[in-house]
């Protein structure tokens, strides 16, 4: 998948845990998990726009486009 | 899709009732002809036999009334016994079918299990019970097994969407 998941990075940089994201997004740890690992298919837009106003970053801080060899 | 959720447990518990009722009108006269094969005297609260032992009369428990008729004969009572039984295993698959209409989310493994099983046996069972035991009994036979068969149909399409609707449930699921 060319789409890379940088919300650990944007975690780590904000200093907060995935549990906490989890309960602000109203999804369960399983989901954020799926998400952070890329196995999730897609992403609503509600989701990434929460992401983006807890983490204070925007999409393409979240989202990467590399791609594949 | 309350109202049909609702609509659907509603019927779920009807036929679950009616299937067993079937299983109990099957058990109750099996286990009064067990009894009088083995000639046990406790027999005779659950059957009478009539007209020098050529007809039989299955009796309402402690009353004594007739609820059931038929020859004594093997053959018929094995036919007798094998209809109301399979009757029983079509309500109860049926109720289980109407239980997955009942569930929210509606497309799961559980609910195309259930309809898979509800298209076999009505594929299957008619064709094997109806065919083998009343192919001798004119028309019944053949009605009986075009209107399972019809049903059967309709219930492998509706099979298909369940499929279908699982896949796109399982993909939906993967969107957070």
């Amino acid at each position: 998948m060319p789409i890379i998941v940088n919300l650990d990075v944007m975690l780590a940089k904000r200093k907060m845990q995935s549990k906490e994201l989890a309960e602000i997004l109203d999804i369960t740890p399983v989901n954020l998990s799926l998400l952070k690992t890329g196995k999730a298919k897609g992403i609503k837009f509600s989701t990434l726009e929460t992401i983006c106003k807890t983490l204070d970053c925007t999409p393409g801080d979240i989202l990467e486009y590399r791609p594949e060899e | 899709m309350k109202t049909v959720r609702l609509v659907a447990r509603i019927l779920s518990a009807l036929t679950k009732v009616v299937a067993l009722g079937y299983f109990v009108f099957a058990a109750y006269p099996a286990l009064g002809f067990l009894l009088q094969w083995l000639n046990l005297p406790s027999a005779a609260s659950f059957i009478r036999l009539e007209d020098a032992r050529t007809h039989f009369e299955v009796l309402v428990p402690f009353t004594g009334e007739t609820f059931m008729l038929g020859f004594y004969q093997g053959w018929y009572i094995a036919k007798m016994l094998t209809l109301i039984t399979s009757y029983g295993i079509f309500f109860w698959l049926l109720s289980n079918v109407f239980h997955a209409f009942a569930q929210k989310p509606l497309f799961t493994k559980q609910a195309v299990e259930r309809l898979t099983a509800f298209t076999v046996a009505n594929v299957l069972i008619p064709f094997s019970v109806a065919w083998g035991i009343f192919r001798n009994d004119g028309d019944a036979a053949v009605v009986i097994i075009a209107l399972h068969l019809i049903l059967g149909v309709f219930s492998y399409f509706m099979t298909a969407i369940f499929q279908q609707g699982f896949s796109l449930q399982r993909e939906q699921d993967l969107i957070v």
